[in-house]
């Protein structure tokens, strides 16, 4: 007989997740990078790397410097583009077993209905994650993540190209993000995923010149975890949609925290880039968590904040 | 790629601000070659909070080696770590140096701490063919090679203080070198300062000499996945624009990079 293990199980809306850990978009490339390290297959899904109709070369390096606790960065969503995607990518992502969540994103309304529409039929892609908040890229991106009707169009557009369950990743760069959340929760939305990183910058103090080549860049890692969480607690209890946590989550404890805040599933990011094994960490300690604690299902914890 | 945790077999100063760090690093030596780098993770907290890149400069064994120079909070912190003490390290990681066919010979040029990969690449190939010029500021900078598996290995110094050997820059040798006959057999190899690298690519060019050039870059992954190390690409070469230090280097062909797009001020 084998023994009972901890049911790690969550949904988000219609889509069935084994367990609550996701990557994050931009953060795990297409699940290839770390294979030597890390299986794709033990997480609850992967959210590949932000894909726009044309392949981006980014932005100018330098691109990344370290914070404390943390890192900037103005990748200015480098990527191979829609048909490299399809050719290249998505063979090898078609057979994982686990949910494969494409993030997408488009200079204008019609760029993001034209992806959702591309990807259409594709069964083994689960879910479309709309990136309306890279703070990194002239056009699109946050240009609409921090517009209430904007945000709402969006994610109208791709709901009316699309077949599958549509996650809007939102922006924290706003002044009431549950304004945002409301907006494309009305449009449609079946989960919201936050949050993307903070806008901020470094400058060399010897050259006087910006760090990055960009001038600013988007804020992650464990400094803006507080952030994150209060930001996901605020919009559990706006929407009455499923809310995917993340921000600067490095191991099992973090992620608890966005679980007991309400989020029904949770994006490890820029902690791979650290730690690749934080990902297999993170499922097993919720697994020993779970035993520990007497909690047969970790469903059952989410949102339960005794306040 | 492999991540282990990897006990300090040594940690000692070798030169000014510099050392050399031994791991036993079982896993990673197996494939390890030339060229390729390793990221290591100084804390398990999180401040400093990214893995520093750093060379592999030879491997003994289950013993990995690097070179680095105490620069910023990240090295002060790896030069306070002791012996039986176990960092984790990623790797081996990137794409390393063509070494050079047995008739051919090799010239390294390495600037400072530039040093530290050629130092491996010097390991495997016979001392007869091989010519290593090493420029540093003055001569307590200067790395002694000899006890770094090259013991038949003369190192052609240049200090730019005129302090130890030829006085000015390491890349006089290579040109006056580069004047005598021969040449058309030489592969040069090397790494080193920006500035230096560029006058190590112009001479070549000149002298129309493939050069391999190992790279450096701040990076947060070190696998590809970040995309943060971009390099602008020579347009002749790749139509994408940009390669990137960790996958596509951190050796790269000269030719493969756009030279003048590179700014002083970013390194």
């Amino acid at each position: 007989m084998t023994l009972k293990k901890p049911d790690l199980s969550v949904a988000l809306g219609p889509l069935k997740l084994k367990n609550p850990v996701l990557t994050a978009s931009g953060t795990f490339g297409y699940g290839q990078e770390f294979l030597d390290i890390i299986d794709p297959n033990i997480l609850g899904g992967i959210v590949v790397k932000g894909l726009s109709l044309k392949p981006r070369a980014g932005n100018p390096p330098p691109r990344i410097i370290e914070t404390p606790c943390g890192m900037l960065n103005s990748i200015g969503l480098a990527n191979i583009g829609l048909d490299a995607f399809l050719q290249e990518k998505l063979p090898w992502l078609r057979d994982l077993n686990t949910n494969v969540i494409v993030n997408i994103y488009g200079h204008s309304i019609n760029e993001y209905g034209a992806l959702a529409s591309s990807l259409k039929g594709i069964k083994e892609i689960a879910a479309l994650e709309v990136n309306i908040s890279c703070p990194n890229v002239e056009k699109g991106g946050m240009a609409f993540g921090t517009d209430p009707d904007a945000s709402a169009r969006v994610t109208e557009e791709v709901l009316k190209n699309s077949d599958k369950p549509v996650i809007v990743k939102l922006s924290p760069n706003v002044t009431d993000i549950r304004v945002i959340a409301k907006a494309v929760e009305n449009a449609g939305a079946h989960a919201i995923s936050l949050i993307n990183t903070l806008t901020g910058m470094a400058i060399d103090i010897k050259t006087r010149a910006p760090k990055l080549a960009n001038v600013s860049g988007g804020l992650s890692g464990p400094a803006i975890k507080p952030v994150a969480l209060y930001l996901v607690y605020q919009v559990v209890r706006a929407v009455n949609i499923p809310v995917i946590g993340g921000g600067g989550i490095m191991d099992y404890q973090d992620a608890l925290e966005f679980l007991l805040a309400g989020a029904s599933a949770i994006q490890v990011g820029t902690a791979i880039f650290v730690n690749p094994g934080a990902i297999s960490d993170i499922i097993e300690g919720l697994s020993t968590y779970c035993k520990t604690e007497g909690i047969f299902e970790i469903k059952t914890i989410i949102g339960d904040l005794k306040e | 790629m492999i991540d282990q945790k990897t006990e300090i077999i040594i940690n000692k100063k070798i030169a000014e601000a510099t050392y050399l760090l031994g791991l036993n690093a079982h896993k990673i030596v197996s494939t390890a070659k030339p060229g390729q780098f390793v990221m290591i993770r100084l804390t398990s907290e999180n401040d400093p909070f990214l893995r520093r890149p750093f060379s592999i400069s030879g491997i003994l064994e289950d013993r990995l080696f690097i070179i680095y120079r105490v620069i910023g909070q990240g090295t002060r912190i790896l030069s306070s770590l002791q012996k039986g003490e176990s960092i984790q390290t990623l790797g081996p990681l990137g794409k390393g140096f063509t070494i050079p066919r047995p008739d051919q010979k090799a010239v390294l040029v390495a600037g400072g701490l530039g040093i530290a990969p050629l130092v491996f690449l010097a390991q495997k190939i016979d001392p007869d063919r091989l010519n290593f010029l090493a420029g540093f500021r003055s001569a307590k900078d200067v790395i002694d090679v000899r006890g770094l598996g090259l013991k038949d290995v003369e190192l052609n110094l240049a200090t730019d203080d005129h302090s130890l050997g030829q006085g000015g820059a390491v890349t006089n040798i290579l040109e006056d070198l580069l004047f005598k006959p021969g040449r058309s057999e030489l592969t040069v190899f090397s790494c080193g300062p920006l500035l230096m690298l560029k006058q190590v690519v112009k001479i070549t060019k000149k002298f129309r000499i493939e050069c391999q050039v190992s790279l450096e870059s701040n990076m947060a992954c070190g696998v590809g996945a970040c995309q943060g190390c971009a390099i602008e690409s020579a347009s002749s070469y790749d139509t994408s624009s940009y390669l990137h230090v960790c996958k596509d280097g951190p050796v790269f062909k000269s030719e493969a990079l756009d030279w003048n797009k590179y700014d002083l001020k970013k390194t």
